[in-house]
């Protein structure tokens, strides 16, 4: 793996810790197991690059995008909360919409967003005044930006209305005989979640020139990856470390997967990724099981 | 005062198990009572609970605290009046938050939540000066998570949590019941204090005939979803144990008819 290869990974890794990040908030956090950010990821790309492409200004094309996902939230919460179909038919039935909505949003399957005025058009003027090289400056802004949304994550969790949140999926009883409206928090936690998620779409289509619908196949495991990834690298109850495990896992996603894709020997190509990943997770769920049977197995002796 | 009028509940409605849960029940509870409920399995105590709390909303009847109708407020809206403990130590807990957390969400249990820090500095301090009242040492551990807690503990930082802010009444739901001899007595002396303290109003299931006696202001007693026998004041304190149970069995044999009162 060279430089130009790290860093690539290095900042889609970043881009990936926003759907880690909402998927934290989702799995881990309500206890709810959102599949909608298959779709949503993809329609976050979509809404902004649509918007790009028409001339509207990046930062109102990145809002949108944001509230695209919102919006993607709030419709999965209602089908669950509203209608009690099970939570995670309810974001099938979101994601699998929101495959043609996203077709519909772009009116093609694919957008190029080359030449295109978007959030990072300023970085090559940036590298050249500078004199550096847009390979070091795009992760680093990728970076500013993760950074900053790992502590408004993190400072909306610690706030009497994200306490509530936390609580709902730790103990949904006790939080409505302490009058938290299970509801609200449900919605608000699943909507903040797919606005990472979408808001991760819209930064992955400007920093790589392009949405397509089908970019969003898989980004649910690879959330998921990167925060069990992050679990086991640090075992912590606090909420700061545990948001801030979820970049880093997902980093660490990534450099894995540069590395298996780069290592000559191996025989793995790129559409070998979901396999990898699926791998990846099942292992990591099935590592706890076997450590709990093998401690039954001793104690029995 | 809370009110209920001629509760009925009906549980399974159109399948071979269904059952009255509350026939016809009418309970008065005046401000500064402490109630105790006692009755056998089936009897309806739970489900009494479960309908003053909104988790039972009843087939007719009306549940009216200080006269405003509750009946079709559900749960999480009637927290604004009923604080609640649970029988099971977990539930009224949540295991993964710290201690602090759990104590900041009951104490916005009435104001309702916003966007500023859930925990500041002066909760710190009030939450301190609640725990050490248990003299358990918990005011020194208010990071560490409630999973970390005996039963007894949790069911004696629950009662804390109650009392962080103003209530209607206290619905106390066996609560002692998973707890042991010992430690079952520390929470019901505890719970004590905390209602003479306040001057709550509260309502407590058990399933204890000593308990229901030596706790509280008034008792009743449950058989087949209906009120058997209520008794408070000077009858109630020449009441034994003994009577209680002789009562109990007397109704276990007399049918659904018969009434004590």
């Amino acid at each position: 793996m060279n430089t130009i290869q790290f860093f690539g990974a290095f900042e889609l890794g970043l881009i990936y810790g926003l759907v880690a990040l909402g998927v934290y908030l989702s799995f881990r956090v309500l206890d709810f197991p959102d599949l909608t950010v298959d779709g949503s990821f993809p329609l976050g790309a979509a809404i902004s690059g649509i918007l790009i492409v028409s001339g509207y200004p990046p930062l109102i094309a990145t809002l949108a995008a944001v509230v695209g996902g919102l919006m993607a939230g709030v419709i999965t919460g209602w089908l669950t909360l509203r209608w009690k179909i099970l939570n995670l038919l309810a974001s099938i039935l979101t994601m699998t919409a929101l495959y043609s909505v996203n077709l519909r949003i772009m009116g093609r399957p694919n957008l190029s967003l080359l030449g295109e005025k978007t959030l990072f058009s300023f970085v090559p003027d940036l590298c050249s005044s500078l004199d550096i090289s847009p390979t070091f400056i795009m992760p680093a802004i990728i970076c500013l930006i993760a950074l900053a949304l790992w502590f408004i994550l993190f400072w909306f969790l610690k706030t009497s209305f994200g306490l509530a949140i936390r609580a709902t999926g730790a103990n949904p009883r006790m939080s409505m005989a302490q009058g938290v409206c299970t509801k609200t928090t449900t919605y608000a936690g699943i909507a903040v979640s797919n606005g990472l998620v979408a808001l991760g779409g819209s930064l992955f289509a400007q920093s790589q020139g392009f949405a397509d619908v089908t970019v969003g196949a898989g980004t649910i495991i690879i959330g998921l990856a990167s925060v069990i990834i992050g679990e086991a690298l640090f075992h912590t109850r606090s909420i700061l470390i545990a948001l801030a495990s979820c970049l880093v896992g997902s980093i660490i996603f990534r450099l894995i997967v540069a590395l298996a894709l780069n290592a000559s020997g191996i025989g793995l190509q790129a559409s070998d990724l979901n396999l990898v990943t699926s791998l990846l997770v099942a292992v990591a769920m099935i590592v706890p099981e076997v450590r709990k049977k093998l401690s039954v197995h001793r104690a029995k002796k | 005062m809370i009110q209920l009028k001629k509760i009925n509940v009906k549980f399974n409605t159109g399948t071979a198990l269904e059952k009255w849960a509350l026939r016809n029940l009418s309970l008065d509870i005046f401000e500064g009572e402490f109630v105790t409920v006692i009755g056998g399995n089936g009897a309806g105590k739970s489900t009494l609970l479960a309908t003053l709390c909104g988790d039972v909303t009843p087939l007719s009847g009306k549940v009216m605290i200080d006269n405003v109708d509750v009946t079709t407020r559900s749960s999480w809206e009637r927290a604004k009046w009923v604080a609640r403990v649970f029988q099971d130590p977990m539930a009224g807990t949540c295991a993964q938050l710290s201690i602090e957390e759990n104590l900041a969400l009951a104490g916005k249990r009435v104001s309702g939540r916003g966007f500023s820090a859930a925990i500041l500095k002066q909760d710190r301090e009030r939450f301190r000066e609640a725990l050490s009242k248990l003299g358990l040492n918990l005011d020194k551990r208010l990071k560490d998570p409630m999973g970390a807690l005996s039963g007894g503990q949790r069911q004696a930082v629950s009662l804390i949590m109650s009392t962080l802010q103003p209530m209607k009444i206290l619905a106390l739901d066996e609560h002692t019941a998973a707890l042991d001899p010992k430690t079952a007595h520390y929470v019901m002396d505890l719970t004590r204090q905390i209602v003479e303290d306040n001057n709550l109003t509260a309502l407590m299931v058990t399933h204890s005939m000593q308990q229901a006696l030596s706790y509280g202001t008034r008792t009743v007693m449950l058989n087949d979803g209906r009120i058997a026998y209520d008794v408070s004041g000077q009858q109630r304190d020449k009441l034994t144990t003994q009577d209680l149970v002789d009562l109990f069995h007397s109704q276990q044999f007399s049918g659904d008819d018969f009434l004590l009162t």
